[in-house]
């Protein structure tokens, strides 16, 4: 997995052939799909569909005979020990697939797949789902998917397509997205400066539904609603709970509310709740947030025993401290600090 | 829960939740969905043990008569099943033969869905469960309805998708209630009254924006609510019976626990994942038959001894079988038609319907016999008294899964 990691790392933003090329000859591949046992006498389907379902075209653009005839071209591709072709193993008859014959390796399937104006739409579709909304309209999808061709393929120049479209910087795409559970642990953790790193993190990431580099299986997370749940959004409840109360000590870098606080010249109340909801949420929260949080903040309760119902009356070094941590828990579970 | 309550109308909410009464013995029905994952293969579960095409077709991973549990002269179960085999003599187990649906779809993710859904020519939004929870639960007051259903698993599945009510998904009871600084309870108590008063009013800022803050909303408040209640209802659980141990036994106790807690709901759902078995499969099996059928003889015999067995059913089901005849890694591709099981004390043990011909094939697969809708029907009709047709949106045979 940390070789294929590297792979993505490597081709992320190069031309999403040799990308597909790559991944595809990867060992994690190989070995997690099956091909190993793709063989000339005994084909193994589990590559030939799923790189057609879910990396290039999408269901529904082949046929049963597609998957088959592709997985006789990929016959002979294994790994023991990086990838290694296996002429014996490898089916050297005609294929048919989508329309074209030919006695076809691996690589004519993967090229010709790159090709197809399917993948262009479905890669173009992939990628502004993740950067900037779900449920693209079909037009949208379209002009980027045109880049996609034009430039061969050329990941780098079909994301700036995405970044410079006026979609990008719309309303519609303004807190489109739910933050994955990697984006809502590490964004905390960046966004209040916590330097220090629990080793459980990778657990926590996981009980929020995300066990990074061990997806559910091979379509990877299905993202938006499906990251929130009753219990995997208990678990974000939690881990901000656990952030916001972390005894602090700048040696050890977990947060410090107070210097946290004097970053920004908050002293009462409604200094920390602006300030606070500006930073980690754009403010853009309804008036009845805002309005619970300035009365949680000047509420007389422990840990302070604070009596003052007074927005703006300074707040000592321990009433700061203690409400700094329950406000920021708070701001953490507003259901804008799960989007993106 | 999709009214906005002011903060008194919550308070006096809450304390009706609090005073909601326990589910009784007897007094409704339960199911509990066992999805299991990637594709379970029927023609090494449920065997044609004397069919000569079988074995021809699978040399290498074919279960040789004389290992397979007999069922009667034709059919017998893996050798790793042995807890089905006394549930079936008992009567307590139905095994429904064939089942699935017109022209298969053969990937996971699209089968899962038409499983999931009820609906393999579209797709649709809502899965057959979630439907039956929007009707089962219009004009019930939400007080009443804090557990439709629930998921003891992290995602929840489509099968539980509904319109009008959220379903909760509960995997871990210990993890599952709002936290603050343990030193100082009453700020926490501070805390949860104003996430609660927040998340009662949260509408979304910019109109035309925003698609995810209603529904956010609408499980956040489902999450604070669902903690509090369940933690005292579980809390006197106790049981001798022994489960095994990894996460679907414990699933399948957690969902055991809940039931005699008198948790007022009427579904749940648990996931077992990893039949996808392209490779190896003999050895995958192994695996997944035990923890499968030692789960659910556990989760049985416990609710026998809290005298709720004739209350509960259980019905699995997968996204698809597997290809007749084995591939070259000792395993089996994506197939069509397979068998399902129901079990319980008030099910109606025994084998419905015919095991498809092994030669006649639909493209090197089974032919399916029973639409898997008829199942559901039949659940929704005979068993949570519901009205299929308007859940299916068409009448589906039904099977004779009940006395």
């Amino acid at each position: 997995m940390y070789l294929q990691n590297n792979t993505f790392r490597k081709n992320g933003l190069g031309n999403f052939g040799e990308l597909l090329l790559n991944v595809s000859k990867d060992p994690a591949m190989i070995v997690w799909l099956d091909n190993q046992q793709n063989t000339k006498n005994k084909p193994n389907e589990n590559y030939a569909r799923e790189v057609m379902e879910l990396f290039t075209m999408g269901i529904g653009n082949y046929t049963e005979k597609d998957v088959k005839e592709a997985a006789r071209a990929f016959t002979g591709w294994m790994a023991p020990n990086g990838f290694y072709f296996n002429r014996k193993q490898h089916d050297t008859q005609d294929k048919t697939f989508l329309g074209q014959t030919g006695n076809f390796g691996g690589e004519d399937i993967i090229k010709i797949l790159v090709a197809r104006p399917e993948t262009a739409n479905f890669i173009s579709r992939k990628l502004i789902c993740f950067y900037c909304l779900d449920n693209p309209d079909q037009k949208y999808i379209e002009r980027i998917a045109e880049v996609f061709s034009n430039s061969k393929q050329d990941l780098r120049a079909t994301l700036e397509a995405i970044f410079k479209s006026p979609e990008f910087r719309s309303d519609k795409a303004y807190h489109a997205k739910i933050k994955s559970p990697a984006e809502y642990v590490i964004g905390t953790l960046k966004s209040l400066q916590v330097d220090k790193l629990d080793g459980d993190l990778p657990a926590v990431m996981a009980r929020m539904g995300q066990n990074l580099f061990e997806p559910p299986n091979v379509k990877g997370w299905d993202g938006g609603m499906s990251w929130i749940a009753t219990d995997t959004l208990m678990e974000r409840f939690n881990f901000a709970a656990r952030i916001a109360t972390q005894k602090f000590d700048a040696k050890e870098g977990y947060i410090n509310p107070v210097v946290l606080a004097n970053q920004f010249d908050a002293k009462n109340a409604q200094d920390m709740v602006d300030h606070f909801l500006d930073r980690l949420v754009d403010k853009d929260v309804p008036a009845n947030a805002r309005k619970q949080l300035l009365a949680y903040v000047a509420a007389a309760a422990p840990p302070t025993g604070t009596q003052s119902s007074n927005v703006t009356a300074k707040l000592d070094a321990k009433a700061l401290e203690g409400k700094m941590r329950g406000l920021l828990h708070l701001i953490m579970t507003l259901p804008t600090y799960q989007l993106s | 829960m999709g009214a906005i309550m002011s903060a008194p109308m919550l308070l006096s909410y809450l304390a009706r939740q609090a005073e909601a009464a326990p589910r009784t013995v007897g007094s409704s029905k339960i199911l509990v969905l066992v999805q299991l994952s990637g594709g379970n293969d029927g023609l090494n579960t449920v065997i044609p043990y004397t069919d000569p095409a079988y074995l021809k077709l699978r040399p290498a991973i074919g279960i040789k008569p004389d290992a397979v549990l007999k069922l009667n002269d034709k059919i017998g179960l893996n050798p790793n099943m042995g807890p089905f085999q006394d549930l079936h003599k008992a009567g307590k187990l139905a095994i429904i033969q064939g089942v699935g649906y017109p022209n298969p779809n053969r990937s996971h993710f699209r089968s899962i869905e038409i499983w999931q859904t009820a609906e393999p020519v579209k797709v649709k939004e809502t899965g057959w469960i979630g439907r039956y929870l929007d009707l089962a639960n219009s004009g019930k007051s939400t007080a009443d309805n804090i557990f439709p259903a629930i998921n003891v698993d992290p995602i929840l599945p489509k099968t539980l998708s509904a319109q009008k009510v959220v379903v909760p998904s509960i995997s871990d009871i210990k993890n599952f209630t709002f936290k603050a600084d343990p030193r100082y309870e009453a700020d926490r108590a501070l805390r949860l009254e104003t996430f609660n008063n927040i998340y009662q009013n949260y509408p979304a800022v910019k109109a035309n924006s925003h698609p995810y803050v209603e529904e956010l909303r609408r499980v956040g408040l489902d999450t604070t609510e669902a903690s509090r209640s369940i933690a005292k209802m579980v809390a006197d659980y106790k049981s001798d019976v022994k489960y095994p141990n990894n996460g679907f036994g414990r699933g399948l106790q957690f969902i055991s626990q809940l039931i005699a807690g008198g948790v007022n709901c009427g579904i749940y759902n648990i996931t077992l994942g990893g039949f996808d078995t392209h490779t190896n499969e003999q050895r995958g099996h192994e695996n997944l038959f035990r923890t499968l059928c030692q789960g659910i003889q556990a989760f049985q015999s416990d609710l026998e001894n809290h005298n709720l067995d004739k209350d509960v059913i259980v019905m699995t089901f997968s996204e698809f079988g597997r290809r007749v005849a084995e591939n070259g890694g000792r395993g089996t591709d994506h197939g069509a038609a397979a068998p399902m099981f129901v079990i319980g004390s008030s099910v109606k043990g025994g084998i419905i319907g015919d095991q498809p011909s092994l030669t006649d094939l639909d493209d090197g697969d089974l032919k399916y016999k029973i639409d898997f809708r008829s199942v559901y029907a039949t659940i929704l009709d005979k068993w949570l008294h519901a009205d299929s047709k308007s859940i299916l949106l068409d009448k589906y045979d039904q099977l004779p899964l009940f006395a």
